[in-house]
Parts: structure tokens; sequence; C-alpha cells
């Protein structure tokens, strides 16, 4: 048995919402086809649809609009295929704690600048995470104290725990 | 979603890219003429005969109304399948079946999550991943929280269902996951401002 906490939590794939399209087209296929019968059999007013369709296709020749209809068939029947194959997308990084705990690229953000904005000497913090890095970048009023170290410190000391992503530091300086 | 209905959306939709695109490649090959050798003229009358034909409504309709039925159940299922209620634990005896509502267990643990402050907006829920039953609960990090004490409470929480689970022997294994976003508020990471006067 596979370990649950192995298990990536990942979003709906692409192929669910092909495969709701799919669901829609049947069930309108059905509204259709119950509609041709009670048209046939005199229960509702109207004209059938299907033969109306198929006299409009008679005698038509191969002309440049065949080509071009034939030509974007085959590209949506390509991305068809692409969204049917693709993997659903990872929504959560894991972290090294033992508890079976996973993080949002914006929650891992959020804790590195909640770290960050701590340090004395910073005036603003923005970080923002990859899926393999957390880049930090920092305003402060001078790095005479060695913020950028002190900013590094923190988050290795902070984050280490929660995360093997790599930690990237960018102090810019304002005048005081 | 369960991996067989991944399976059949994916292969659903492989059948649908292998229909457009061989519909696509005999239409271009019906006008540049490469490989097959189709007429120059669309002729529709086989076709329209059956159509027209007293049988055809019926076996038409027969055939579109069980595939809208499926087409119906098959969108039912991606509206999720919740996982396990309830769960029998072996201390059952002759005298009493013993079941805990996982629901409520859920609930809780994502109650108590949320008392430690780090996390906001938990919620619970049960789901069925590979025979065991996963009590899963969603949150967003704290705007301040502090990362040792989002460890703690986090591993605190999961541990305490772990061992509750463990002492009372379910039926089917029970295990805890957190999963956190981003703090809620557009305002995260913003100062606040105090006025002096």
């Amino acid at each position: 048995m596979k370990n649950v906490a192995r298990i990536v939590p990942r979003a709906r794939p692409a192929a669910a919402g092909l495969a709701a399209l799919v669901a829609v087209l049947w069930i309108a296929l059905a509204v259709v086809a119950v509609r041709e019968l009670a048209v046939d059999q005199g229960w509702a007013t109207g004209s059938p649809w299907l033969p109306a369709v198929l006299d409009a296709l008679d005698g038509r020749t191969a002309d440049v609009l065949a080509a071009v209809v034939g030509g974007v068939l085959v590209l949506l029947g390509l991305i068809t295929l692409y969204l049917a194959l693709k993997p659903g997308r990872v929504t959560h990084l894991s972290t090294t704690t033992e508890a079976d705990l996973w993080l949002t690229r914006g929650a891992l953000a959020a804790l590195a600048h909640a770290v960050v904005d701590r340090q004395p000497g910073v005036v603003s913090v923005h970080a923002e995470t990859t899926r393999r890095r957390v880049r930090v970048h920092v305003v402060a009023r001078d790095d005479r104290g060695g913020l950028e170290q002190r900013v590094r410190a923190a988050l290795g000391e902070r984050l280490g725990p929660l995360t093997r992503q790599r930690v990237d530091v960018d102090v810019t300086e304002v005048a005081r | 979603m369960t991996r067989t209905l991944t399976v059949l959306d994916r292969a659903a939709g492989i059948v649908l890219a292998v229909v457009l695109i061989a519909t696509g490649l005999l239409a271009l090959d019906w006008h540049f003429a490469l490989v097959l050798d189709l007429p120059d003229t669309l002729r529709t009358g086989a076709v329209d005969d059956a159509v027209t034909s007293a049988w055809w409504p019926w076996v038409f309709a027969g055939v579109a109304v069980v595939l809208g039925l499926v087409g119906l159940r098959w969108l039912v299922a991606h509206l999720g399948r919740p996982g396990e209620s309830r769960t029998r634990l072996a201390t059952s005896n002759e005298t009493g079946r013993l079941t805990v509502d996982l629901g409520s267990l859920a609930s809780v643990a994502a109650e108590r999550l949320e008392q430690t402050g780090t996390v906001t907006d938990v919620r619970g829920r049960t789901r069925t991943v590979r025979g065991r039953t996963l009590v899963e609960l969603r949150g967003h990090v704290g705007t301040y929280a502090d990362v040792d004490d989002l460890i703690e409470a986090t591993g605190a929480c999961v541990r305490e269902v772990s061992e509750a689970f463990d002492a009372a022997q379910p039926s089917t294994p029970v295990t805890c996951r957190v999963l956190l976003s981003a703090p809620r508020s557009k305002r995260a990471g913003r100062a606040d401002r105090v006025r002096v006067s």
C-alpha cells in the first residue's frame, strides 16, 4: 500500500473538464434525439433538424472551407490530446516536518515574509516562492549592520525545519 | 476524484482527440487528395434514407437517451465523493459496537488547529485514499504566524489524531494531513498603522 503522505496534492486534471464537456454533449444529443422523435411522432410541432443538416451538407465540394475546417479540427484534436494527458497541477509544496504538512507557494512566501519583516532595519519585504526556491527582496535603510547576513540566518533558522527550498535574499539599500 | 474516474476521463479525452484529428485529416485529404481517392462532391443520400426511415427516430432516441443518462451519471461522479463517514473500532464486542463519526472528528481537529492562532479558516473533511481514511484539514496561514508555532501546532494536531486512532484500532487506518494556503487577508504583510495625535 502506498504511503498516503507521499501522495502529492494536485488540482483536478484538465481531462476532468474534457470529460464534463463530453458528458454535456451526450446530454445535449439526448435532448435533440428526443425532440426529433417527438416531432416525428407528432407529439410536438416543428420540423426535424437532422434531415435539414444532411440536406445542407449534400452537394458540398472539397473547397477551401473543407481544408480550413479540417485544419481547425486537427488543431483542436491536438489541444484535446494535450489536455487529456496533462497531469493535474501540484497545488502544495511538501515540507520536511514530521507532520503530513503541505504549503502553497503563497503560504511559504508569507511565512518567509513574516520572518524577514521582524528584522530591525527592514523597510519593506517582498517574498515569492517558485517550485525550488524562496526569493526574498528586502528594502533596508542601510546594510552596515550586516542585515543581509542576519536575514539569511533568520530565514535559515526559521524556515530550515520547514522546507528544503533554496532561499535567495536580495537587499536594496535606501538612504536614511 | 477516484483513480478510475481519472483514467476514464483521460480515455474519453483521448478518444475525443482521435475523433477530431481523424475527421480533420479526412477533411484535409478530401481537399488536397493526397492519400485517399474521395469523390469531389459529398452525397448524403444513403444517410438521408436511413434518417427519414420509420425506425430511425426510435433507435436514435433510445441510444441517445442511454448516452445522456451515462453522461449525467459521469457528471455527478465529478461532484466528489465524501470519504467514509464512520469507522468501526476493533474494540467492539458482543456487548456493543463502537464507531467513530469521522466528520465530527475532522471538524473538531480543524477547530483545535484554528484555536492555536497560527492558522485561520480551517475546514476539516474526510477522504478515502488508497484504502485509508484521510482526515484532511485545509486552512490559511495566519498573517503574522510564527514558523515554529505553526510547526508545533500542526505537528500536535496530526499527532493527536494519530494517537487517538492508534489506541482505538479502527477498521481502516486513519491519518491526518494539513494543507495550508496563503493568508486570506489582502492586507497580509502590511503594517498596522497607529495615529498618535
